[in-house]
């Protein structure tokens, strides 16, 4: 992939190998979002790219009505939100794979990939069944 | 003897979905209003700041062909800009780089360039392409109104509270000819039965989009009509942290204007209760509530109870834009603020006056929370 900006090539780099990943650094051991040349908090460049885990919780979210964003014109109404990564310390933009009734501020989500409105497959975060019902 | 910088004049064109003509005429035009206004020949502006966005200051230098223009800057604080921009000329007159200088916003918002196109002048630009437009994020009413939701689910703000802004505005424009939503009235149901642009944001939550141009001119105090120039006390900015991403910020309600509030009220020495009139950048309901809070006129997390006990109406305890603001009057990005501001501390502003308005706090909001205060008083 050469397309793309030099300072999030190994986020796409981790894409492409089925993981999120985000940087860490190693001044003060902190993960990062998003991607720089260097850690926004102790300004150390010295960083190396981590896996994300593969689950977060729901910070907030919109509902997109209307867009002009190539291929999202179809897809519209979409929920497209702000996912807390509490165990990395980070949020990241995910589009959401759930109705918006369904959608609570702080509800656990997974990522999985699929098919983007606009192309190529992108993470999208749906909601985790609650425990109760895993067990049955 | 440390010179002053004063409002000493301010234009505006009319306002329209299509003016039919160059954002450079439309500088030329606000610009010219606002020379005249303030008493001056055209020819005598020899400072210049420009919107980051638009006719440039070579463009207003040729347009006028100005002499000799000693002093131009331009802020990329977004619709900070006319705020920052009104520091810097204050700056420049203050310490004698510039007599006259003309801070202005010129732009075809609803003919020309629409809002999608226009982001793409902020920084950040590939967060925004790789890791919020890949997933469909991509206007400024998608970003702020995720902040619009977590402020309703951590304070109860609520959708009344919205409303009570956007009825507001438009009850103000039915006082303002000038206004584009003059002779339009909205009512509650108007609002709530709107279309959604992005939930919790309906259409009459969303700024208007303009052709037109707004101007002042920032002279020293001295070289001004004494009766008709507006102090100008202190002009402060500031960015949120990060100013390129709002993932990055811990605290998502942090914005440039929670920074530079406290700073403009420190060097013109006054607290938020000696406000009288207040212009609040308000590019969507949301963001007047959470200015009110950041600016310090109530606490985070009361912004809603405070527009829904009717602070803000023209008979409240601190009118928001009498003139109807950018939901209901225009958007110049914020100049028109600063020249109503100068109206309202003149008197000239008839049946939408605010009775013994002295002091006057205008804000400035842009990309993705930078901020900047002005605080205006009568002379």
């Amino acid at each position: 992939m050469t397309d793309g900006h030099p300072d999030l090539a190994g986020y796409r780099e981790g894409l492409a190998a089925g993981e999120l990943r985000a940087q860490r650094c190693a001044g003060g051991a902190r993960t990062f979002w998003p991607p720089r040349p260097a850690c926004p908090r102790c300004r150390c460049p010295d960083t190396s790219w981590e896996r994300l885990p593969d689950t977060g919780e729901l910070f907030t979210w919109t509902v997109v009505a209307h867009t002009r964003l190539a291929g999202f014109q179809d897809a519209v109404p979409y929920p497209v939100g702000m996912i807390a990564l509490p165990g990395a310390g980070i949020r990241m933009i995910g589009r959401i794979g759930a109705p918006a009734p369904d959608l609570t501020v702080g509800m656990p989500v997974r990522w999985t990939f699929a098919d983007s409105p606009a192309g190529g497959r992108q993470p999208v975060w749906t909601p985790v069944p609650a425990v109760r019902e895993e067990n049955r | 003897m440390p010179r002053t910088a004063v409002i000493s004049g301010a234009g505006e064109t009319e306002f329209s979905k299509a003016s039919g003509r160059s954002t450079t005429r439309l500088a030329f035009e606000a610009v010219s209003a606002a020379a005249a206004d303030a008493g001056i020949d055209p020819a005598r502006i020899d400072g210049v700041v420009p919107y980051p966005m638009g006719p440039t200051a070579e463009d207003v230098i040729s347009v006028f062909g100005l002499p000799d223009v000693t002093f131009t800057a331009v802020p990329h604080l977004g619709g900070a800009s006319a705020i920052a921009g009104l520091r810097l000329a204050a700056l420049a007159v203050e310490s004698g780089q510039a007599e006259h200088v003309a801070v202005f916003v010129a732009r075809n918002g609803r003919s020309g360039t629409p809002v999608e196109k226009r982001v793409v002048h902020l920084a950040g630009r590939h967060f925004r392409e790789e890791l919020e437009e890949a997933h469909g994020l991509s206007t400024p009413a998608q970003w702020y109104s995720m902040i619009c939701r977590r402020h309703m689910h951590e304070f109860g703000t609520s959708r009344a509270a919205l409303a009570e802004v956007a009825l507001t505005m438009r009850a103000n424009a039915q006082l303002n000819e000038a206004a584009q939503m003059h002779g339009r009235p909205l009512t509650r149901e108007d609002y709530l039965s709107s279309r959604v642009i992005a939930d919790p944001y309906l259409l009459f939550d969303c700024c208007l989009e303009t052709d037109g141009a707004a101007a002042v001119i920032v002279s020293a105090a001295g070289a001004a009509d004494g009766t008709r120039r507006v102090s100008i006390l202190a002009a402060a900015e500031g960015h949120p942290d990060s100013p390129d991403d709002l993932c990055g910020r811990a605290d998502l309600f942090d914005t440039g204007l929670t920074r530079a509030a406290p700073r403009a009220f420190r060097a013109a020495g006054l607290a938020p209760r000696d406000v009288d009139v207040a212009l609040i950048y308000d590019c969507f309901t949301f963001e007047v509530i959470q200015q009110l809070e950041e600016a310090g006129f109530c606490p985070r997390g009361e912004g809603g109870p405070f527009v829904l006990d009717g602070g803000i109406a023209l008979t409240g305890s601190l009118p928001v834009n009498p003139h109807g603001g950018l939901l209901s009057h225009a958007h110049t990005a914020g100049m028109s603020h600063v020249v109503e501001a100068v109206r309202q501390l003149r008197g000239t502003c008839g049946a939408r006056q605010v009775g013994g308005a002295r002091v006057a706090a205008v804000t400035g909001w842009g990309d993705l929370g930078d901020g900047a205060l002005a605080l205006l008083a009568a002379s």
